[in-house]
């Protein structure tokens, strides 16, 4: 039986089959190549045939023609076709050229800065010494022995945004070598450089081509991207140039199936199902018993090792005397040999199976798998899609199986399959103009280089640096001296500027059973808050372990050995609190009394008002749950005694209070449905604000008050996730009319009967919100929304 | 990338909600009414600026932006240069000072001085005696303490040491050149050039090669001037820690100053006031506290040449009573045979790490007897570390296996290492082989 017939037989086995509630096909594609270019250096050449590589892929072959010709690239395709060969070979090319010739490498992570090193490194052994290229990785664990040889010598350089923001361009007299000959820049994984994170990166690519153009060189960029609905669009904001787009796979793709799965009802009064993670453990289980290679998707730390030593208990019982099946769990918070150790075990193949969190979602190369089992919606579909990406080896088998939980959305997308796969990938949007931003790289640009006045038109921070600048003079932060700004500070800016929202403050997980004293791990510090408490069981790549004391003010949490009947879950309490009121906005609309007196009296009402201003956003764990394994009923709770974890933002808070219009339209409702409105209404601001922003979902936060204790009215706030602020509170003040309206055109054109993930979310009320609407705009304008 | 920027912002100002809504002629709103604070500005980007001002004060990000901010370029520009500073250019002042000569003062410099810092052998091979005059002692006074390319050197100070045929004696001159705002920094940068850019010239400085020196290369490059480079560069900050890391809590110049030399400054304006010291002179064009630094920048430089001139004459007497230091770790370091053995004896009376040392140096230089019985008595002593007890059995044991091809010797020094405790697996296994050798080479 092949692997195709395998999955047949477990697809038509009845404990299966009667859940399935969809299965799509995407049929296979055969390969498109083409000859080596003419202009590839025969080094490479030979290099690429002791690898086996005889031809390139088309898309390979497009990005090469392009970049000879000298412009910048964004390569779209699926994992494993061959993207990481595509800016390598006109790397190399140009490496080999000018033996001077430099490259950067930037990644999102760490750990995928790791992967590039160990995969260009085999490139370069293949060639037996024909490509003597030396490459470094230059990051925060780089020990200070080798960084000078790497400034001076590297030349191809692998790095991360952040390294570069605080390390690298603020010292970069140090890296005159290495600037002055920079040839190209590479920017993997592009679409994680969305949002505010993106626009922090955009500002940083700003700085890195005002230093190369001090040394003199003018490198061009190659960005590879996960499939997005703007990949180009989203290139040319981040480097703030032309981009050519490539996005023809010309890599072979076996067939594609993917099955929808339902779990059974369990309790059909409350809707209920068995749970994902359960059901999903058992496609694993029988897919890896029959041989599949199987990935499976949890979504948090804690379910990714649940999920881990069930498969592991259910194999074990089978496979007492056979070959072993070996299954690792794989997430955030394990030691970086550890993670490195799976890695390697999934690409030689001595890790059959892996449970893992999102972590794997990015390109880290663990070769390819059979199956991928997704426990759950993932969030985004962008994500849906990459996790699935990790199922399908060349002519092999690529089965996907999306496990639906109880959750409204899953529900959804059970019910509507063809809503889900007809749906547009979604966009990375980011604003590298954003002024809060923006302000901060002109200070780490200025402490760089200084800026000079006439020159401002020709700088890649372009001419409104001027207003950002004189601003800056205003506080003595820099300094017009000779036509020119210089910094004039004693900071060093980048040091207290963060591109990510999260500071990175870890604690060590230290195992003290018997006597022991090993570090076991690493988790971030809001992480650790949730998953190492005081008598939280942690369950650390299968081994249980409780936690004997979580000591956050000196970075560790000392944990032993201990067999429990249970696992721990920490219950999250989010609340925000209001600091001060600094702007207020009125929201007004004029209605004509009649179409006869138009120019004359108009009567203006309040449609709703809004407050910007500081709010505190804590988060609390204060008690959690202890679940039985496998029944995952309940069997008590426990108090957490942590400090809160706190972030000052800013915020905008909405208010419908009874003298607007919006008001109004409330009065009537109880408080659960009107609880359910604002929720629908928080679910559709969502979605449609960081368009308006130029943002990611995920850097905004809603919160909805039936009646806010502070404002002492129905409200709604949209807050900030970036501490401090940058700006989007303020973005939206500006543009509420625009944003209701476009809110409202989006529900309105929603053709879903009751409520879908697009709109108000599965769970609420769509006539609720509609209602809400159809009260607020004026009949006229609501034709022309259906209209469209 | 400007056009892109240019429209967004014309957008924001052009299109507040309402006018973007009067083309679409059905919903008839009317533009948010602010109703508090902040002044309304049609410029959106500058009105982001000043948020974002309130918000820095709030949480007092930025500290500057609490200074008093008005500034008087007039003064800064016309002020007459102040007593004693000679005007350069415009923007570039020099002070030029001569103080007494260090007590320690000597011509010319020990030939040990490569025990110390090890990559000034050639200078010492090539030439019979180094003199100190071609020694120039620097540092500089900082906008920032970090590093990086934002950080100017707005301050520097230059010694050095002359004959002067008046007194018919050598004399220390000091002189320190002033940044007086950063035009001028090409022409500042001009004169540090030519107080470098001399042959025959050795750079003295403390803790200059991490520092002083980087910030200077930098800030060379960033004008596009040529640092010139130096074979030999004396940074006394290693020197230093080899010498009194044990004996002091720190090894900062001030600490050595007070400790080693007994010599207080009195009032001095510690350098982590240098960067105020400058923005405050920037501002206000109040040069008191420029001043201040400039006084502690040229005791810097005295300072500098005193602890030069104790560690050499440490070198030429390491038996000195004077001066309190750590013996054995010189010792250890000495190359000159004699006086390392003496240093070394004389640490071997109080310190075990100094009695393996001269132990072993004593059967280098063929004072066998005496080596093989301070190894013993080391090898013997109960209440040294383990590892050093095991030490001084390798060395007699060596000495016994090679030397004098005792194997019946060798074995018995060998046997009683392995018998001590607390030693490492890896030191264990090592006495094993050389067990199992030895008896090989019994048979």
């Amino acid at each position: 039986m092949d692997k195709q017939e395998i999955l047949n037989s477990i697809i038509a086995d009845p404990r299966f089959a009667k859940n399935i509630v969809y299965e799509k096909i995407i049929p296979a594609t055969h390969g498109t190549y083409s000859n080596f270019p003419a202009t590839l250096p025969g080094p490479l050449v030979t290099a690429l045939r002791a690898r086996g590589i005889e031809q390139l892929y088309t898309h390979q072959a497009e990005v090469w023609e392009a970049a000879q010709q000298g412009n910048n690239v964004i390569v779209v395709t699926p994992t494993a076709s061959g993207k990481t060969l595509s800016y390598n070979l006109p790397v190399l090319s140009a490496l080999l050229t000018d033996e001077h010739a430099r490259a950067l490498y930037l990644f999102p992570t760490k750990a995928l800065s790791q992967d590039q090193q160990s995969e260009l490194n085999e490139l370069i052994l293949a060639s037996q010494g024909s490509l003597p290229i030396k490459i470094c990785t230059y990051d925060g664990d780089t020990p200070e022995s080798l960084r000078i040889s790497a400034r001076d010598t590297g030349r191809i350089i692998i790095s991360n945004p952040d390294m570069l923001h605080t390390g690298i361009l603020p010292n970069h007299p140090k890296w005159i070598k290495f600037f002055s000959r920079l040839k190209y820049i590479i920017i993997d994984e592009a679409h994680a450089y969305r949002g505010v994170f993106g626009s922090h990166v955009a500002n940083v690519i700003r700085r890195l081509k005002r230093i190369t153009a001090f040394y003199g060189a003018k490198p061009q960029f190659i960005l590879c991207s996960a499939t997005i609905g703007n990949p180009q669009e989203l290139a040319e904001s981040l480097i703030g140039e032309p981009i050519t787009l490539v996005d023809n796979n010309g890599a072979p793709q076996s067939e594609k199936r993917i099955i929808l799965y339902n779990p059974p009802i369990v309790d059909y009064v409350q809707g209920i199902r068995i749970s994902s993670i359960n059901e999903s453990r058992r496609w694993a289980v029988a897919l890896l018993k029959a041989g599949i290679k199987t990935i499976l998707f949890a979504h948090s730390r804690v379910k990714t090792e649940v999920a881990a030593s069930y498969i592991r208990e259910d194999l074990a019982n089978f496979y007492t005397d056979n070959s072993r099946i070996r299954i690792e769990p794989y997430r955030g918070g394990l030691l970086p040999n550890e993670r490195r150790e799976i890695e390697r075990g999934l690409r030689e193949g001595t890790i059959h199976g892996v449970v893992s969190t999102n972590a794997l979602e990015l390109g880290i190369d663990i070769g390819g798998l059979d199956a991928a089992v997704v426990a759950g919606y993932p969030g985004s579909f962008n994500s849906f899609w990459q996790q699935i990406g990790r199922a399908g080896r060349r002519g092999g088998l690529s089965a996907s199986i999306f496990v639906a939980s109880s959750a409204p959305l899953d529900q959804f997308i059970m019910n509507d399959p063809e809503w889900f796969f007809n749906k547009n990938h979604e966009e990375a949007l980011l604003d590298p103009d954003n002024p809060y931003i923006y302000l901060d790289h002109v200070k780490c640009a200025a402490f760089e280089l200084p800026f000079t006045a006439d020159a401002l038109s020709k700088d890649p921070f372009g001419v409104n640096a001027r207003d950002a600048l004189e601003f800056l003079e205003e506080d003595g932060i820099v300094r017009l001296s000779g036509n020119r700004w210089h910094w004039s500070d004693r900071s060093y800016p980048a040091e207290s500027i963060s591109l990510r929202s999260a500071a990175s403050d870890n604690v060590v997980i230290i195992d003290t059973t018997r006597g022991r004293n090993t570090v076991i791990g690493e988790m971030d510090r809001p992480s650790a808050k949730e998953l190492l408490f005081d008598n939280a069981v942690y369950i650390h790549r299968g081994n249980q372990f409780i936690v004997t004391k979580l000591d956050l003010e000196n970075h560790k949490c000392f944990v032993e050995e201990s067999e429990t009947n249970y696992y721990t879950d920490a219950l999250v309490k989010t609340d925000i609190k209001p600091l001060s009121e600094d702007e207020s906005y009125e929201y007004a609309v004029s209605e004509p009394h009649s179409e006869q007196s138009d120019n004359a009296a108009q009567t203006r009402k309040i449609l709703a008002r809004a407050i910007v201003g500081d709010v505190l956003v804590r988060s609390q764990v204060a008690k959690y749950k202890k679940i039985r394994f496998h029944t995952h009923e309940n069997v008590g709770y426990g108090d957490i005694s942590l400090p809160e974890e706190e972030v000052q933002t800013r915020a905008i808070a909405l208010l419908f209070g009874d003298d607007t219009i919006a008001g109004k339209t409330l009065t009537d409702l109880s408080e659960e449905a009107l609880g359910d409105l604002l929720a629908g209404l928080g679910n559709l601001v969502k979605h449609i604000a960081p368009i308006f922003l130029l943002c990611d979902p995920r850097d905004i936060g809603i919160a909805e008050r039936v009646r806010d204790p502070h404002f002492e009215v129905p409200a709604l706030y949209v807050y900030d996730h970036y501490p401090g602020g940058t700006g989007l509170a303020e973005g939206i003040a500006e543009k509420v009319p625009d944003l209701l309206r476009s809110t409202a055109k989006a529900l309105f054109a929603c053709p879903c009967k009751n409520g879908c993930p697009s709109c108000v979310g599965p769970e609420h009320d769509k006539t609720l919100v509609t209602n809400f609407f159809h009260a607020l705009i004026m009949p006229s304008e609501l034709s022309s929304i259906f209209m469209q | 990338m400007s056009n892109r920027f240019k429209s967004r912002l014309d957008h924001i100002r052009n299109t507040s909600p309402a006018k973007s809504i009067k083309n679409n002629d059905e919903l008839h709103s009317e533009p948010p009414v602010r109703t508090t604070a902040i002044a309304a500005s049609t410029d959106t980007f500058k009105k982001h600026l000043e948020r974002i001002r309130t918000r820095n004060i709030k949480t007092g990000r930025d500290a500057a932006a609490s200074f008093d901010t008005k500034r008087s370029t007039e003064q800064i520009h016309h002020s007459k240069s102040t007593s004693g500073w000679e005007r350069l250019t415009q923007f570039c002042e020099k002070y030029t000072t001569q103080i007494p000569l260090p007590c320690e003062f000597s011509n010319y410099l020990s030939g040990d001085w490569p025990s110390l810092i090890p990559h000034t052998a050639p200078l010492f091979e090539n030439q019979n005696s180094v003199p100190a005059a071609s020694l120039l002692f620097f540092d500089i006074e900082t906008t920032g303490l970090s590093g990086g390319a934002g950080t100017v050197a707005f301050l520097a100070a230059f010694g050095s040491f002359s004959f002067d045929t008046a007194s018919q004696s050598m004399v220390f001159t000091i002189r320190q050149y002033l940044l007086l705002d950063y035009q001028g920094e090409q022409e500042y940068l001009s004169a540090i050039r030519n107080e470098l850019d001399q042959n025959n010239l050795h750079l003295v400085s403390y803790n200059g090669r991490a520092f002083d020196e980087q910030i200077l290369r930098t800030r060379f490059l960033l004008n596009g001037i040529t640092f010139p480079e130096h074979a030999y560069h004396f940074d006394l900050l290693y020197p230093a820690r080899t010498l009194w890391k044990h004996h002091l809590d720190n090894c900062s110049q001030k600490t050595l100053e007070t400790a080693i030399l007994g010599k207080n400054r009195g009032y001095d304006l510690g350098g982590e006031f240098a960067p105020y010291a400058w923005f405050e002179y920037l501002r206000t064009g109040n040069k008191t506290k420029l001043l201040e630094i400039a006084e502690h920048n040229c005791k810097d430089i005295q300072g500098l040449a005193d602890i030069f001139f104790v560690i050499n004459a440490i070198l030429e007497n390491p038996s000195d009573a004077r001066w309190a230091y750590d013996t054995t770790r010189l010792g250890i370091r000495l190359t000159e045979e004699t006086k390392k053995l003496n240093l070394l004896k004389l640490s071997a009376e109080s310190d075990a790490n100094a009695m393996l040392a001269y132990g072993s140096e004593c059967l280098k230089q063929g004072l066998i007897s005496e080596g093989i019985s301070v190894l013993t008595r080391l090898a013997h002593k109960t209440n040294a570390p383990s590892m050093l007890r095991s030490d001084a059995f390798r060395k007699l044991a060596i000495h016994a296996e090679w030397d004098k091809k005792n194997y019946q010797e060798a074995l018995l020094y060998t046997e009683q290492a392995l018998m001590l405790s607390f030693v490492t697996p890896q030191i264990k296994a090592e006495f094993e082989k050389r067990k199992a050798r030895l008896i090989k080479k019994l048979k």
